[in-house]
């Protein structure tokens, strides 16, 4: 009797307690929303498996929770605490990215640039509201829409809080389709929304092969401790467009990509447990992360109209919120809403150059910020 | 701390106007540079006009052929034919290359076809077809029916400079 009591006692059912009750809940829903409604599924199918895996309750010393060392999920969760999974997504990522759309308009970019304004006012707002600096850093990279790369700061900056701010990162790019339309109604005329934009010209194969090169050089000279995020991605784009290296890049956007995001999806899920996630800290982060979506949207639209005042040529204001680079789907919110006021205005292509570029400019601000705060 | 207080306390104003700067100054240069490469590439190509005296066409330069001592110098004869392409064409030849080199000759026109698409060359079958026109691609002699094969005995140069 004493033997299966005490068997009892080392159980699941007898150790839970609310928080891992609640975080179980949060898992499932993730898992729903990915399944049922497939939002971000390659993401959040392995969070929301992740955040079960995490919050098991354990008896501590059997080294089986994340945070024991020793660990197999300790082991996997190593590529995150080290920052070593996003630069290799980073790496897929520019293996699979055509940047034609955005070399053929390059004043598209500034756009991008334009974007990353959300990171540096949530930064400001977090600090103002009781964050520590990294911590502040960590949080306002969610503006940036760029998982990779705000797991990759939160890691490096503020461990504690990766599995909050990836969840809010990730739960915001899936919510993109809601959060944007109203605010790019409310900062575009009829008149600007149905502005066409010029087609693109043809891009040569040699400058899609120059662009990583200099790209890499250019960006990491400038900051260079955006060099894992920036040196893989265009490592990835150059390997693509160089055309003897077709077998790498083919294993780079597919394999490689395909198990680097289930071990980060994983292991983000199971670093989110109660005690951190139902902290008043974390709803912070989520009101933080919301708002800096949307200074990131106005702030991308309102530099467009900027741009108007001054070149002859008019950019259709939409696509500053395409700079928010949550690849591709504020691209296609732009065009969408492009498209209802106009059929026949395809806004998709142009978006795309902001899109990309803020996936640059992101990363640019993410090594600004760590050696700031290094 | 909280408010403005945090803010200064943590060099926030600083860290905001230097990261926005350099975000700003990395992608506007970088457009800046892209958007001038497509000139500078065809500077670039164009290299030497501003060694040869005159434009157009360039012609194969005759090989002078070394003559035994006491024989006449016999005149030279050009071994290649050269043909002119634009810069676009010399671009999609150069990548048709790169990829028949990979597949072997004489290789496969639909194999080319769909490499050359896989690898993002644009239109791949315009250039192929001017390609054939010209005779730079001939079909394979011998028991290889159906198979191409590069012209060995044509050079390519480019309608302002010789490029190959």
């Amino acid at each position: 009797m004493e033997q299966l009591l005490d068997f009892f006692g080392n159980t699941g059912f007898a150790m839970a307690d609310y928080r891992h009750l609640f975080m179980i809940a949060v898992g499932i829903i993730f898992i729903y929303l990915g399944i049922a409604k497939h939002y971000e599924p390659l993401l959040l199918v392995p969070i929301g498996f992740g955040i079960l895996m995490g919050n098991v309750p354990v008896f501590k010393g059997f080294g089986l929770g994340i945070y024991e060392q020793g660990s197999v999920l300790s082991y996997l969760y190593f590529g995150v605490r080290q920052g070593i999974y996003p630069p290799l997504i980073f790496l897929g990522i520019g293996a699979m990215t055509d940047f034609s759309y955005m070399l053929a308009q390059p004043r598209l970019m500034i756009l991008g640039a334009a974007a990353q304004l959300g990171i540096f006012t949530t930064f400001l707002a977090a600090l103002a509201i009781g964050f520590s600096p990294d911590e502040a850093a960590s949080i306002g990279i969610i503006g940036g829409a760029d998982g990779p790369t705000a797991i990759f700061l939160s890691a490096k900056l503020a461990p504690h809080l990766v599995g909050p701010i990836a969840i809010a990162a990730y739960s915001y790019m899936a919510l993109v389709p809601v959060i944007q339309p109203p605010i790019m109604y409310l900062l575009t005329t009829r008149k600007e929304r149905l502005i066409r934009m010029p087609d693109p010209r043809p891009v040569s194969k040699r400058e899609k092969i120059i662009f990583p090169i200099i790209g890499f050089l250019l960006c990491c000279f400038l900051a260079p401790a955006a060099l894992p995020l920036l040196g893989m991605l265009f490592f990835g784009n150059l390997l693509k467009e160089c055309l003897v290296a077709d077998r790498l890049a083919q294993t780079a956007r597919t394999s490689l990509i395909d198990i680097v995001t289930i071990l980060l999806g994983i292991s983000v899920g199971a670093s989110t447990q109660g005690d951190v996630f139902l902290t008043a800290k974390s709803v912070g982060i989520f009101m933080l992360g919301a708002a800096s979506f949307m200074v990131a949207t106005g702030g991308g639209i309102l530099f467009a109209k900027l741009m108007n005042v001054f070149t002859r040529n008019k950019i259709n204001p939409l696509l500053g919120a395409a700079g928010v680079s949550a690849v591709p789907d504020s691209a296609r919110v732009v065009q969408l809403v492009g498209n209802r006021e106009d059929p026949g205005n395809y806004l998709l292509m142009h978006a795309m150059a902001p899109n990309i570029a803020g996936v640059i400019g992101s990363a640019i601000a993410a090594g600004v910020l760590w050696s700031f705060m290094m | 701390m909280y408010g403005l207080q945090a803010i200064n306390a943590a060099n926030g104003w600083a860290v905001t106007i230097a990261g926005v700067s350099i975000v700003f100054t990395g992608l506007l240069v970088l457009a800046a540079v892209m958007g001038n490469m497509e000139r500078f590439l065809a500077l670039w190509d164009r290299k030497g006009e501003f060694f040869r005296p005159g434009k157009g066409k360039l012609e194969a330069q005759p090989v002078r052929q070394a003559a035994a001592p006491g024989e006449p110098i016999k005149p030279a004869v050009a071994e290649t034919a050269a043909v002119a392409l634009a810069s676009e064409q010399i671009e999609a030849a150069n990548a048709f290359q790169l990829i028949t080199n990979r597949l072997g000759e004489p290789f496969s026109l639909p194999q080319l076809l769909e490499k050359a698409a896989v690898h993002g060359i644009s239109h791949p079958h315009r250039h192929l077809e001017s390609f054939l026109k010209l005779r730079l691609i001939v079909e394979s002699e011998g028991d290889q029916p159906g198979l191409y094969q590069w012209r060995k005995d044509v050079r390519i140069v480019g309608t302002e400079a010789e490029v190959s």
